[in-house]
């Protein structure tokens, strides 16, 4: 953009914002070798047309007197909402306001004068190394409770699967079953299946309700503990 | 209004009758063809009744009047939402004045191409922001200079200047398709 262009451009601002007719800087000779500037003007000039071709607002018939009626209404009648706030009291003050905030502000004046509290020196050191022994001293016994788990939890998958219920498959199961009189050998055998698939489902929950009725509340949370995290945290 | 705050009862009504009009047309140019211009048109000359002691003459009295229209009624787009036509509603003095037939709203018989223009137009001018709007009407249909157009919006002269280059950047892209047809 040339020292001509922004020139123009400024008389172009110029002339929209006094509403004047931008016909007079068609004539500006810069126009005649500026390509941008004369695609300008001729997009503002399309602009100002658009613009142009909305109707004037038409008036209502005795617009002036409709509202000065309304007034005179509006006046006589007076503004209901003065009537309401004038059934509104004057507020209520409370007896002993300015004694009782006196008085508080007295108080808070006089812990105001109270000594800040003395920290004692190295204090903060002191319970670093406080905490620091304390976690050293606890790690033996979560190594301990990690062990006991293990052992607890081989136990239980031993008592689990040394029953011969559970040892045998269903398969094995529905073979031994005698063949009821009247009923279909496929339909015996799988009812015999979904009895035994049964049988089986109520033993492992009655073990388990027994091995879990049996675990002390310790064993319960390491239990959760192992199942929920892949080992002891390190230091 | 000089003459009104000096106890003219008589420079009121006249005061009415001389900008009621264009206080019309303002919230016209504004707010659309909407229902509800006439109550605001009350409720504006009601302000001028309540403001007559504090009143300074600092300004023309045409552009405080436009202040305070352009307060109305964006607090009246904000109520009422800028699609619904509502009415304000004046209870224990007769409701809300009924209003004739606008004669400005589009009419077949001006042809259809004309009337999808003037309705791209009022479109595009009703998508400006409020301020952007307001100063695009006052600069262009009310032809305020720019110093009074900033004492309306209680802004600059630079930031007056800036919006209405900024609304008709807006226009330019909303009307692109009839910028193209030789509407100069």
């Amino acid at each position: 953009m040339t020292a001509a262009c922004r020139s123009f451009r400024r008389e172009l601002e110029r002339v929209l914002e006094r509403a004047q007719p931008l016909v007079e800087l068609s004539w500006s000779e810069h126009l005649l070798g500026c390509e941008a500037c004369r695609a300008l003007l001729e997009e503002e000039e399309a602009l100002e047309a658009l613009l142009g071709s909305l109707p004037e607002p038409a008036l209502p018939a005795d617009l002036a007197e409709r509202v000065l009626a309304r007034l005179r209404a509006n006046r006589t009648a007076g503004d209901p909402l003065d009537s309401v706030l004038e059934t509104v009291g004057a507020p209520q003050v409370p007896g002993a306001l300015a004694a009782n905030l006196l008085d508080a502000l007295q108080l808070d004046r006089a812990l105001e004068l109270l000594p800040e509290p003395e920290v004692p020196p190295g204090l903060a050191q002191r319970t670093l190394l406080g905490l620091r022994r304390h976690r050293r001293s606890r790690r033996p016994q979560l190594w301990l409770a990690a062990a006991a788990a293990v052992l607890l939890l081989g136990w239980a998958g031993a008592s689990l699967f040394n029953r011969d219920e559970v040892q045998r498959r269903p398969s094995e199961l529905v073979a031994e079953r005698r063949v009821e009189p009247g009923v279909a050998p496929e339909d015996e055998a799988l009812l015999e299946y979904l009895d035994v698939l049964e049988d089986w489902e109520l033993l492992v929950s009655e073990d388990l309700d027994v091995m879990l009725s049996s675990l002390d509340p310790v064993d319960e949370m390491l239990l959760d503990w192992t199942e929920s995290s892949d080992g002891p945290e390190e230091g | 209004m000089l003459a009104y705050q000096a106890g003219d009862e008589g420079a009121f009504d006249a005061l009415v009758h001389r900008y009621s009009g264009q206080v019309f047309g303002l919230l016209t140019r504004f707010l659309g063809e909407r229902a509800g211009r006439e109550d605001l048109v009350q409720e504006v000359f009601l302000r001028v009744i309540r403001a007559r002691e504090r009143y300074r003459a600092e300004a023309r009295f045409s552009t405080w009047l436009y202040r305070i229209a352009y307060n109305l009624s964006a607090n009246f787009q904000a109520r009422s939402g800028r699609r619904e036509a509502l009415s304000l509603d004046y209870e224990g003095a007769g409701g809300s004045m009924p209003e004739p037939e606008d004669a400005s709203a589009p009419d077949p018989s001006r042809g259809l191409e004309q009337s999808d223009v003037v309705h791209a137009v009022r479109e595009a001018i009703d998508a400006l922001p409020e301020n952007q709007r307001m100063a695009l009407v006052l600069a262009k249909y009310e032809e305020l200079p720019y110093s009074e157009i900033a004492v309306v919006l209680e802004s600059s002269e630079k930031a007056i200047k800036s919006l209405v280059h900024r609304a008709r950047e807006n226009l330019r892209a909303a009307l692109g398709a009839y910028l193209e047809e030789d509407f100069a």
